[in-house]
């Protein structure tokens, strides 16, 4: 694929990082190369934080999004950080809640309702992957697989998928 | 292709340190080189390694030559404060021709600064940072492939030179994942022996062969000025030219050799663009936009960050207008300044604890180009 | 192979050894070779690690294999030897400055870690090299270059020290008493994990010439104010405060208060 960037933002302790991982390894599984980075901050929760995952079928030679193909917002305070590196047609999805711009995803309403509700980072992430096809739903649901913590590995999975869903259900 | 995995830079020091052989690894906690402890703190012991927290910077170096001299190929990772305190003990694997490995993952200073942010302002500091006359190896990396690579080559040339290796990392590549080929690379074994009683420089031979604690040589080991079999010798001028002088020179005479870099797009450049570690990749991707665009812009990249070798960058660089982009106030142009003149640098310099962005680079190439004509 | 007299253990090529008349290193340095001997280790599978200091001096004489690192430094190199070399004996030599003051730090953690070292402080009270200093140890009251009206401040007892920050094996002698010393020095290479012995020793030339005490004098008050701890215990308390116990202060069959 030509090159994507990506990126996640909420504030820190919602797995912005962890969805970028898993989007990150998802893309390796496919094939591409990939760059994930992450702001860091001394401080772990509360504070704007976000995380950046560039695709691309070459290698990559400059490994920050610039200008985004997609914004995944999980609070205002990371996605503020984003709003103006946008790309021309970029896909913002941002939680409902939020009243953000762009497409609103109920996801912590759809992470609770599967009893996973540290999982509206991966809702997020199925959605992006559901409404553009940028990589396929197994390889993601590989990618999760891959990287969740056992006690976490079926919510997480019926989190992404549900994201999934709702997703392709906007397309 | 490669079989290639997602991991972080820091892993991937950590990866390239047991590939080296690597097998005694101490440190202090330190944002933003923490990572390359906790990964060695699990692997090491998975292969016959030790592992060892020490109580400050000071000591975990002080703890990887004694390692050293009992045998085990070490390494320890800090970044800008425990890289500071590291200085006096750096001085003494130089004077002791102790090999060690040493990662500075690099963050925006001075003092504490800014623990999570990038920086590349400890270049100087890496060369110059500890007492008296001496000469070191520093090593840089652009991506985590190389981090893994560069530290392989950093144990390589420790031990093969006797003496510390610097690899500079920033906390970008320390804390990036991407995609990366861990592929196996040639690994030089410590020289051991034979014993025969000269066992530091200068030597006829070389580098002196290093033989471990309890193998018989009943060695001395010290920091004060020494012949070659150790004895202490405080009061000779002689010794003490002399032995300073190779200190330097076994490091110089090999600076062509040691002298690692890429370079694209020179030969017909009119401004080369001359970067390290992540400024390159900023630097890079301007360098691919401006050529699109028609402007006779090249790259150079020092992998190898010293010794420099003056004859290559001549070769290389040729009169070339040149523009140095790093994540400080200057310190490679400062270097460069003084090895091709200062009138053809030019400095894009970036301070405030973010990645240069490619934008910059090219706005700035674009200036200097204009700014020549 | 172990050695079979402590004359193998001097590294003749070095010597003579530099210390001045009178300076108990000497003495410390024949009790760790013959400690060294007569506990039946190999002198080659023996790793000495000094700093910086006359009394780091002492290991440059001893044909073993020895590091001589920068001031303070000697117990994270010796921990670097220690961790990865159990074949190896490691003994740490250093003086009150080295180990105290600079490598304070290191000395507490090489003995909350219960790190395999045997630790040496020869313990003359001052910074003898560099021109007659206060030390942690000095006494107070005590005149030195750098308080000419007199110490202020409160010195270490290093025994109290080490055996606070848990060190399974403590102990304290004296030059005045190389035997006993030698028989100190031989039990704390014995012992598996961390010891410690502190060595009283004179300086003549920082201490004795600002008191004006002869190096004959100034050992004999060093002998007059130690006493074996059993003894020290039967002391009346105000007898105890002039005098210091010496002997095992733990890890022997005395356990006890030595404070």
């Amino acid at each position: 694929m030509d090159v994507r960037e990506i990126v996640i933002a909420g504030v820190g302790g919602q797995g912005t990082v962890f969805a970028a991982r898993i989007l990150a390894h998802a893309a390796l599984i496919a094939g591409h190369h990939v760059a994930q980075s992450a702001s860091y901050g001394a401080e772990a929760r509360g504070t704007p934080a976000w995380a950046g995952v560039v695709i691309s079928s070459n290698p990559i030679v400059f490994p920050y999004p610039q200008h985004c193909d997609a914004v995944l917002a999980l609070a205002a305070p990371g996605y503020r950080l984003w709003e103006d590196r946008l790309a021309p047609g970029a896909v913002v999805l941002a939680e409902e809640a939020l009243g953000l711009p762009g497409i609103g995803v109920p996801a912590a309403r759809l992470a609770q309702e599967l009893g996973a509700p540290q999982a509206a980072n991966l809702v997020l992430l199925g959605a992006l992957l559901g409404y553009t096809g940028w990589l396929a739903r197994d390889v993601a649901a590989e990618a999760v697989a891959a990287l969740s913590p056992e006690r976490f590995r079926a919510g997480n999975l019926a989190a992404l998928e549900a994201g999934w869903r709702y997703g392709r259900s906007i397309a | 292709m490669d079989e290639r995995v997602l991991i972080q830079g820091n892993e991937a020091v950590a990866r390239g340190a047991i590939h080296a052989g690597c097998r005694f690894f101490a440190g202090y906690p330190i944002t933003p080189s923490s990572e390359i402890m906790h990964c060695m703190a699990r692997t090491l012991p998975e292969v016959g390694g030790v592992f060892f927290q020490a109580e400050d910077e000071i000591a975990a170096l002080a703890a990887c030559v004694g390692a050293s001299w009992a045998g085990f190929k070490s390494m320890t990772a800090t970044s800008g404060p425990g890289f500071s305190l590291m200085q006096e003990e750096i001085g003494y694997a130089v004077m002791t021709e102790t090999p060690v490995v040493i990662v500075d993952v690099g963050r925006a200073g001075p003092s504490t600064g800014q623990a999570t942010k990038p920086a590349q302002g400890d270049y100087l500091q890496a060369r110059f940072g500890s007492h008296g006359d001496y000469e070191l190896v520093v090593l840089s990396a652009w991506s985590v492939e190389e981090a893994y690579r560069e530290t392989v080559r950093a144990f390589n040339i420790a031990e093969e030179l006797r003496c510390p290796v610097v690899l500079l990392l920033d906390e970008a590549v320390g804390h990036l994942r991407e995609d990366a080929a861990l592929v196996p690379l040639p690994v030089t074994e410590r020289r051991k022996g034979p014993l025969g009683g000269r066992y530091f420089g200068p030597t006829p031979e070389g580098v002196a062969p290093m033989p471990p604690f309890g193998s018989g040589a009943r060695l001395h080991v010290t920091g004060s000025t020494h012949d070659p079999t150790g004895r202490r010798m405080t009061q000779d001028p002689r010794v003490q030219g002399e032995l300073v002088a190779w200190l330097s020179e076994k490091v110089l005479g090999r600076r062509e050799e040691l002298f690692r870099y890429e370079a694209w797009d020179v030969d017909d450049a009119e401004l080369v663009l001359v970067s390290w570690g992540i400024s390159a990749r900023a630097a890079r991707a301007a360098q691919l936009q401006l050529r699109q665009q028609g402007y006779p812009v090249g790259l150079f990249r020092p992998i190898t960050l010293w010794p420099l070798a003056p004859a290559v960058l001549t070769e290389v660089l040729g009169d070339r207008e040149v523009l140095v982009v790093e994540m400080n106030r200057g310190q490679l142009a400062h270097e460069l300044s003084a090895m091709l003149g200062p009138e053809r640098i030019r400095t894009l310099t970036v301070t405030d604890g973010r990645v240069i962005s490619p934008g910059r680079v090219a706005e700035a190439a674009l200036a200097a180009l204009e700014g020549r004509g | 192979m172990r050695a079979k007299g402590w004359r193998e253990l001097i590294r003749e090529d070095f010597w003579p050894p530099p210390f001045c008349p009178g300076c108990g290193h000497g003495i410390l340095m024949g009790a760790i070779m013959r400690a060294i001997v007569q506990t039946g280790l190999d002198p080659s599978r023996v790793a000495l690690v000094a700093g910086i200091g006359c009394a780091g001096w002492i290991p440059t004489y001893i044909a073993c294999d020895t590091l001589h690192t920068p001031h303070g430094r000697a117990i994270p190199h010796a921990a670097g030897i220690a961790l990865t070399r159990p074949d190896l004996r490691v003994i740490v030599i250093g003086g009150d400055g080295d180990l105290s003051s600079i490598g304070g730090n290191h000395l507490i953690h090489a003995a909350r870690r219960d790190l395999p070292l045997t630790v040496l402080c020869a313990n003359n009270a001052i910074y003898g090299m560099t021109g007659g200093q206060t030390s942690p140890t000095t006494p107070p009251g005590e005149r030195t270059a750098t308080a000419p009206r007199g110490v202020g401040e409160r010195p270490f007892d290093l025994c109290a020290l080490v055996a606070g920050a848990g060190a399974g094996f403590v102990a304290r002698g004296t030059v005045v008493r190389p035997q006993a010393l030698e028989g100190l020095l031989g039990k704390a290479l014995g012992h598996p994990g961390f010891s410690f012995v502190e060595v009283l020793t004179p300086c003549p030339t920082q201490v004795g010439r600002r008191k004006g005490l002869s190096p004959v004098d100034h050992l004999r008050t060093l002998g007059e104010r130690t006493v074996p701890l059993a003894r020290w215990r039967t002391l009346p308390s105000e007898e105890r405060a002039a005098r210091i116990p010496v002997g095992i202060l733990r890890g022997g069959d005395e356990e006890g208060s030595w404070t």
